[in-house]
């Protein structure tokens, strides 16, 4: 699939958002928007209303979790994903609590990180539209 | 000349006895391990967070770019 939505990358440090920018660019056509933190990602997520967020967990001011759960009150519908080297039990099954759609580690190969995120868009997006109604009898 | 603690060969083999297990206790074995901290701060690899997080997935379509 050539993914041509809007992503919002969401990390603390600089070089890892180019590096997820990057890759999500491999992936299709996508608009990638960038955060530097939870707060500025709830008021770009407010402006923006990007198709899929990459999150990351460790993160100042207002970490990953709790921008899930400020994201989740706004819209219960867009693409969230966790992107974060934090892969302790406890906080997976958290975010899945709290509505993340996944989880993706942080800590690979860039070629891997890439083939888990364009299985996740395949999952969740499709480009065709749906099917119309099937008339009753 | 056999030491006395060698099996002679000749003796049947031992057959393990029944081992009956409550099915309560298994349960409440299986809570207080999933409630241990050891178990809370597993690190997880990407093929198990997957299988945490598969469900029934409504796709979206892809709204046109302006």
């Amino acid at each position: 699939m050539n993914f041509t939505g809007k992503i919002l990358v969401v990390d603390d440090e600089a070089h890892i958002r180019k590096y997820v920018t990057l890759m999500a660019r491999t992936l299709g056509r996508p608009t990638v928007i960038e955060a530097a933190n939870g707060q500025d990602a709830v008021a770009i997520f407010a402006r923006e209303k990007p198709d899929l967020i990459l999150l990351d967990i460790n993160m100042p001011r207002m970490d990953g979790v709790e921008t899930l759960q400020a994201i989740r009150a706004l819209d219960r519908d867009c693409v969230i994903v966790m992107l974060t080297s934090l892969v302790n039990r406890q906080t997976v099954e958290e975010c899945a609590r709290l509505g993340a759609n996944d989880y993706l580690r942080k800590d690979v190969p860039q070629a891997e990180m890439a083939a888990q995120l364009q299985r996740v868009i395949e999952e969740e997006f499709t480009d065709e539209p749906p099917a119309p109604p099937v008339p009753g009898p | 000349m056999k030491k006395s603690d060698e099996p002679t060969g000749d003796a049947a083999p031992a057959v393990p006895g029944e081992m009956r297990y409550s099915l309560t206790e298994l349960l409440q074995a299986v809570q207080l391990e999933r409630n241990a901290p050891t178990f809370a701060m597993e690190k997880l690899d990407q093929g198990e967070i997957t299988k945490l997080y598969q469900k029934s997935r409504t796709r979206r379509v892809l709204r046109p770019k302006k």
